[in-house]
C-alpha cells in the first residue's frame, strides 16, 4: 500500500508536469474492463454475518467520498467486467428473452435425486443434490405457510436481476417427490446442538421436508440453484476490495452497479442486499483465472423473507434506526410507524409487497449498505433507465415464472412490480438533467430527454446548449458563441466548430416542475473522418449536502 | 489516509485526463491491476471481526463452556457463573450450571435431555440440583404480614428427579414426574418423594418470547414428606396466559393469571418454605421476593408491550395477587397491587434481559433477570 501511495504522489506529479495528457484515449469510450491479472491465488474468502450487520449499522467502514463512480467509462456507462454484462436498454431484449435469464438448460433431470449435502437443522431446509446426469443443485422449499412464496420469489427476481446486467446462478422451479430422494454416502447434516456434520438419515431427511409446504399431490415445490461455474471463494463486501484478487482494483462502494443496485433493490424489495447474498467464484477465462462476482439467494425479495412473509418493517426501515425507536419509546407506542398502518391483500404465495405505499427514495434493506449510501444522482439515474426499459409485458411474462396456481396472486404481483417500476422511473428519472444518446449527424447535435420520452414528466420548457472547442491534450476548453436556446432536442453545431477534433457540449434542461434539471451534462465527441464519434459525458451533479 | 491516496490514484487514472506512459484506456487499467498484482494479501478479519465471530459462536454454541449469568433462587440477587453442555445423540443434550451470587447464594445444577424418540413426541428429562441459600426472606403468613416483619431463614434443597412429556401436538402436551427433594434448613429438615402430573396447551410461537398465542396449563404435585411424616401436602396449579396482538403485532396487550391451591390432610402441615408466595421478578413484581405465603395465593397480571425496535420491546404492567389460608379466600378483595414499566431485549424466540422497575404500596423494586415475565 505504501507502494501505491508513493505511486499516487508521483502520478500527481506527473499530470502536473505533462502538459500533453489526453482526457480522452483513442480507445474511449471502452467497452470492457478486462481482468488481465491471474487471480489463482485468491483464496475463501469467510465473512461474520453479525460483524457485518454491526459493522454497517454501527461503523462506518466505507470511503464516503462525494464522487463520480469509479468505474464508469467516459461516456458515464458500466462496462461490461465479471461484474457486469450489459443487457437491457443497451440491446433490445424481447419478453421471452428476459423471463428466461440465464437459463440454459432444463433444470434437474425428472427421477432420483441424490442428496450430497444440506444445510444444517436450522429452520429453512435445504439440499445440496445431484440429478441422474451429475449436475449440482441446490433446492430450497417454501414455508408451509406460504406455498410458492419463497420458490416464487426467487424465479421471478432472478431473471430480472440478471436482465440488468448482473450475474445470477440459474434456478429451476421443480416438483420433488420424498420417494425420489436418495442419500449419498457422503451426506451430512450439521447438527445444531452439538455443531458436528454427522451422517445424514432418512429421519433426518422427514424431519427436514416436515418444515416443507408440501402440495395436495404430496409433492414438494422446489427451486433447484443450479451451481455456478468455478471454486466458491466467499461473498463480497459492498466496500473496498478484495485484498487478494488483482483485478479488484474499484472500491466496491464506488462501483456504479453497486451503487445503482440501490434502485434495483428498491423496486423488486430486494431488503437482503447484504455481503451474506452475494458470491465470488474462482472461474477460468482467457487462460486465466479471474474471479466472477455474483448475486445469490432472491428468496427475500417481492413478499417473501425466506421462511416467512416479508415483515412490514423490511424496506421501511433498518433493523436498527434510533430516531423511529426513541419516538416509540417515549410516545408508548403511540407513535406508530406509518408502514405499520399498510393493509397487504392476503397472497399467501407473494407474501407482503405492496406498491401504493412504496416511495423509491425512502427505501432501505436490513441494514446500510455502503454502496447504496453512496448512490449520486448519476447512479440513481443509470439504474432507473434501465427499470424503466422493462415493458409491461416483460414483467407479466417473467412473473409467469413463479407458476402460481392463484391467478389472482399473479396478476397482483405483475401490478405491484408495475407500479413500483413507474414510481422509481418517475422519481429517479427527473433527479438529475435527464438527457441522453447524444449524437452529431450533418452539422447538427441531437440528444433525447429519457424522462419526457417515457412520459414521466412533459417536455422541457427549453434547453440551454453552451459550445466549445475542447483540446484534449491541455483540458481546456475554449467558449464560442454566446450558450444558444433551443425548445426542441436538437441544436445547431456552429460553424466554426465543425472543424474542430473535440467539441464540448454543455447542456442543461429548464422545466418548471423539475428543478433538478438545470444539472448540467458535459457532452464530448470527437471527429472520426467526416463523422463524429460521443466519446465522453458526465452528469455534473451538486455535492452531497452534509 | 492510505486508502484516500490509493482511491485518489485510481481515480486520476481512470477518470479521463488522466494519464502516463499508457496510451490506451485499457493499459491504464491494466497497469492498475498489475500494480495490484505485487501487492496481493489473504484477507485477515480485524480484532473486532474476529471477536464478535467468536461471541456469535459462543453464543449459538451446542456445546462447550460458557458463562451464566442469571438468578440462582429467588431473592438471590444477581448471579455469575459457569456453564457446560454437550449433545447426547442428536437430539438430547446435558447441562451442568454453577453460580455465586452477590447474596451469597450458591447453586449447582444438572439437566440431561434424552434423545427424544417415538417421532419427537417422547421427551425424558432428568435433573439434580443444589442449592444454598443462606438469606431466604419471610414476612409471615397471609396477605397483612407486615413489611418490617421480615426475617430470614436458611434454605438448602437437594433434588434429583425426572420427567416424561408425551407431546400430542404441536400444542398441546402432558407430563409426569418424580423427584426425590431433600430440604435442610433453619426452620425444618424434611425429605420429600415429589410426584407430578400436568397437561397444558401452548400455542404461543415460543415460550420465552412471543407476540401472540396462548397458554393454558394445569399442574397437580404431591409432596409425600418420607421423614418427619408430617409435612406432606398436595398442591393444583392452573396458569392461563394470554397474548392479543394489537396494529399487527406492534403492540400486544399480555394477560396472566395464576392460581395455586394446596390440600393438606389432618395433622400434617407445609412448611413455609414450599408455601405459594407472591412477590419478586415475575409475579407481584412491585414486593420483594417471597412477601406474601400462604397455602394458596392467585395473581392476575397484565402487560401493555410495544415495540420501540425489533430487539427490544417495552411494557406497562400491572400485577395484582393475594395470598390466602382458605381456599374460598381467594377472590379479589384485598389484592396487593402494583404497577411498573419494563425494558425487554430479546431475540425472535427468546428473551435476553429483562429489566423492570415496579411500584408496590411499599415502595420501588427493581427485578433484572432473562427470561419473559410471562
Amino acid at each position: 500500500m505504501r507502494t501505491l501511495s508513493a505511486l499516487a504522489v508521483a502520478a500527481s506529479m506527473a499530470v502536473i508536469a505533462d502538459a500533453a495528457t489526453p482526457k480522452f484515449f483513442p480507445d474511449d469510450p471502452i467497452a470492457v474492463d478486462v481482468d488481465t491479472q491471474d487471480a489463482a491465488n485468491v483464496g475463501k474468502q469467510d465473512l461474520s454475518d453479525p460483524y457485518d450487520f454491526l459493522e454497517n449499522t454501527f461503523m462506518n467502514p466505507a470511503d464516503t467520498a462525494d464522487m463520480r463512480a469509479m468505474n464508469v467509462n467516459t461516456i458515464d456507462e458500466v462496462p461490461d467486467s465479471s461484474w457486469w454484462t450489459n443487457r437491457i436498454l443497451h440491446r433490445e431484449m424481447s419478453a421471452a428473452e428476459i423471463a428466461r435469464g440465464p437459463i440454459t438448460g432444463t433444470g434437474p433431470k425428472d427421477g432420483i435425486w441424490t442428496i450430497v449435502g444440506s444445510k444444517s437443522e436450522g429452520i429453512t431446509p435445504g439440499f445440496t443434490i445431484t440429478d441422474e446426469t451429475g449436475q449440482l443443485y441446490f433446492i430450497k422449499f417454501d414455508p408451509p405457510t406460504n406455498p410458492e412464496m419463497a420458490t416464487g420469489a426467487e424465479a421471478v427476481t432472478t431473471p430480472l436481476f440478471h436482465a440488468l446486467g448482473y450475474n445470477v446462478v440459474e434456478n429451476y422451479i421443480a416438483p420433488l417427490r420424498r420417494e425420489n430422494l436418495r442419500i449419498g454416502p457422503r451426506a451430512t447434516l450439521y447438527r445444531q446442538i452439538s455443531r458436528k456434520e454427522t451422517p445424514l438419515t432418512d429421519k433426518d431427511v422427514d424431519e427436514l421436508l416436515a418444515r416443507a409446504a408440501r402440495s395436495a399431490d404430496g409433492t414438494y415445490r422446489v427451486i433447484a440453484s443450479k451451481a455456478a461455474q468455478g471454486k466458491s471463494v466467499g461473498p463480497f463486501r459492498y466496500h473496498g476490495t478484495r485484498p487478494d484478487d488483482p483485478n479488484d482494483v474499484f472500491a466496491h462502494e464506488h462501483r456504479r452497479e453497486l451503487r445503482g443496485m440501490r434502485v434495483f433493490a428498491a423496486w423488486l424489495n430486494h431488503d437482503d442486499s447484504r455481503s451474506i447474498n452475494s458470491g465470488d467464484f474462482l472461474i477460468e477465462k482467457d487462460g486465466r483465472r479471474i474471479v466472477r462476482h455474483h448475486l445469490l439467494d432472491f428468496g427475500s425479495t417481492l413478499g417473501s423473507a425466506s421462511t416467512v412473509a416479508q415483515k412490514p418493517r423490511a424496506g421501511n426501515e433498518y433493523i436498527w434506526e434510533a430516531r423511529p425507536t426513541l419516538l416509540t419509546m417515549v410516545t408508548l407506542g403511540f407513535y406508530v410507524r406509518p408502514w405499520i398502518k399498510v393493509d397487504y391483500p392476503e397472497f399467501e404465495s407473494v407474501g407482503r409487497f405492496e406498491g401504493a405505499f412504496f416511495q423509491p427514495q425512502y427505501w432501505k434493506p436490513e441494514y446500510p449498505n455502503p454502496a447504496f449510501n453512496n448512490a449520486r444522482p448519476d447512479d440513481l439515474f443509470w439504474a432507473a433507465r434501465r427499470v424503466a426499459a422493462f415493458s409491461d409485458d416483460a414483467i407479466r411474462e417473467t412473473v409467469k415464472n413463479g407458476r402460481y396456481s392463484n391467478q389472482a396472486a399473479e396478476l397482483y404481483l405483475g401490478d405491484v412490480i408495475i407500479v413500483r417500476r413507474d414510481k422509481i422511473a418517475r422519481y429517479y428519472l427527473n433527479i438529475t438533467n435527464p438527457v441522453v444518446d447524444f449524437a452529431i449527424a450533418g452539422g447538427t447535435m441531437t440528444f433525447r430527454n429519457a424522462s419526457v420520452d417515457l412520459k414521466f414528466a412533459s417536455p422541457a420548457d427549453h434547453y440551454l446548449v453552451a459550445w466549445a472547442r475542447f483540446d484534449n491534450t491541455t483540458g481546456n476548453a475554449a467558449a464560442v458563441d454566446a450558450p444558444v436556446t433551443v425548445t426542441a432536442t436538437r441544436a445547431a453545431v456552429p460553424r466554426a466548430l465543425l472543424d474542430a477534433d473535440f467539441i464540448r457540449a454543455i447542456v442543461t434542461s429548464h422545466h418548471p416542475e423539475q428543478p433538478n434539471w438545470v444539472h448540467p451534462v458535459q457532452v464530448f465527441f470527437r471527429k472520426q473522418g467526416n463523422a463524429w464519434k460521443t466519446v465522453g459525458l458526465e452528469r455534473l451533479v451538486p455535492q452531497r449536502s452534509s | 489516509m492510505r486508502f484516500r491516496i490509493g482511491v485518489a490514484l485510481v481515480v486520476l487514472l481512470h477518470v479521463p485526463g488522466v494519464a502516463f506512459a499508457q496510451d490506451t484506456r485499457a493499459e491504464e487499467v491494466a497497469r492498475l491491476q498489475a500494480e495490484k498484482a505485487q501487492q496481493l494479501r489473504p484477507y485477515e478479519p480485524s480484532r473486532g471481526e474476529k471477536a464478535i465471530d467468536l461471541a456469535s459462536r459462543m453464543l449459538a454454541a451446542g456445546h462447550g463452556a460458557y458463562p451464566w449469568v442469571g438468578s440462582a433462587y429467588p431473592g438471590g440477587s444477581f448471579t455469575l457463573g459457569a456453564g457446560y453442555r454437550h449433545s447426547l445423540g442428536d437430539t438430547g443434550v446435558y447441562n451442568l450450571l454453577g453460580g455465586w451470587s452477590v447474596k451469597n447464594y450458591k447453586v449447582a445444577r444438572a439437566d440431561v435431555k434424552l434423545p427424544e424418540f417415538a417421532h419427537r413426541h417422547i421427551v425424558i428429562t432428568a435433573h439434580g440440583g443444589w442449592l444454598d441459600a443462606p438469606e431466604v426472606a419471610f414476612y409471615g403468613l397471609g396477605n397483612d404480614s407486615p413489611k418490617d416483619g421480615k426475617t430470614t431463614y436458611e434454605y438448602t434443597p437437594t433434588t434429583v428427579g425426572a420427567t416424561g412429556t408425551l407431546r400430542l401436538t404441536n400444542w398441546l402436551s402432558a407430563g409426569a414426574g418424580a423427584d426425590y427433594l431433600s430440604v435442610d434448613s433453619s426452620i425444618a429438615d424434611v425429605t420429600y418423594l415429589v410426584s407430578r402430573a400436568g397437561v397444558g396447551i401452548d400455542w404461543r410461537p415460543a415460550p420465552d418470547y412471543s407476540r401472540r398465542g396462548g397458554l393454558y396449563r394445569l399442574e397437580w404435585t404431591s409432596h409425600d414428606d418420607r421423614d418427619v411424616g408430617t409435612f406432606t401436602f398436595r398442591q393444583l396449579e392452573a396458569e392461563l396466559v394470554q397474548l392479543l396482538p394489537l396494529f399487527h403485532e406492534s403492540s400486544i396487550i399480555a394477560l396472566r393469571g395464576l392460581a395455586t391451591t394446596t390440600d393438606v390432610d389432618a395433622g400434617q402441615t407445609i412448611p413455609v418454605f414450599m408455601l405459594p408466595s407472591l412477590g419478586g421478578g415475575t409475579n407481584l413484581r412491585g414486593y420483594p421476593s417471597w412477601r406474601f405465603r400462604d397455602r394458596h395465593r392467585l395473581l392476575l397480571s397484565a402487560e401493555y408491550r410495544w415495540t420501540p425496535a425489533q430487539v427490544i420491546d417495552m411494557a406497562l404492567f400491572a400485577d395484582a395477587g393475594k395470598v390466602a389460608a382458605n381456599r374460598s379466600d381467594l377472590d379479589l378483595d384485598g389484592l396487593k397491587s402494583d404497577i411498573g414499566i419494563g425494558v425487554r431485549l430479546h431475540g425472535p424466540s427468546f428473551t435476553a434481559l429483562r429489566l423492570d422497575f415496579a411500584r408496590g404500596r411499599e415502595g420501588w423494586v427493581i427485578n433484572i433477570g432473562g427470561g419473559a415475565a410471562f
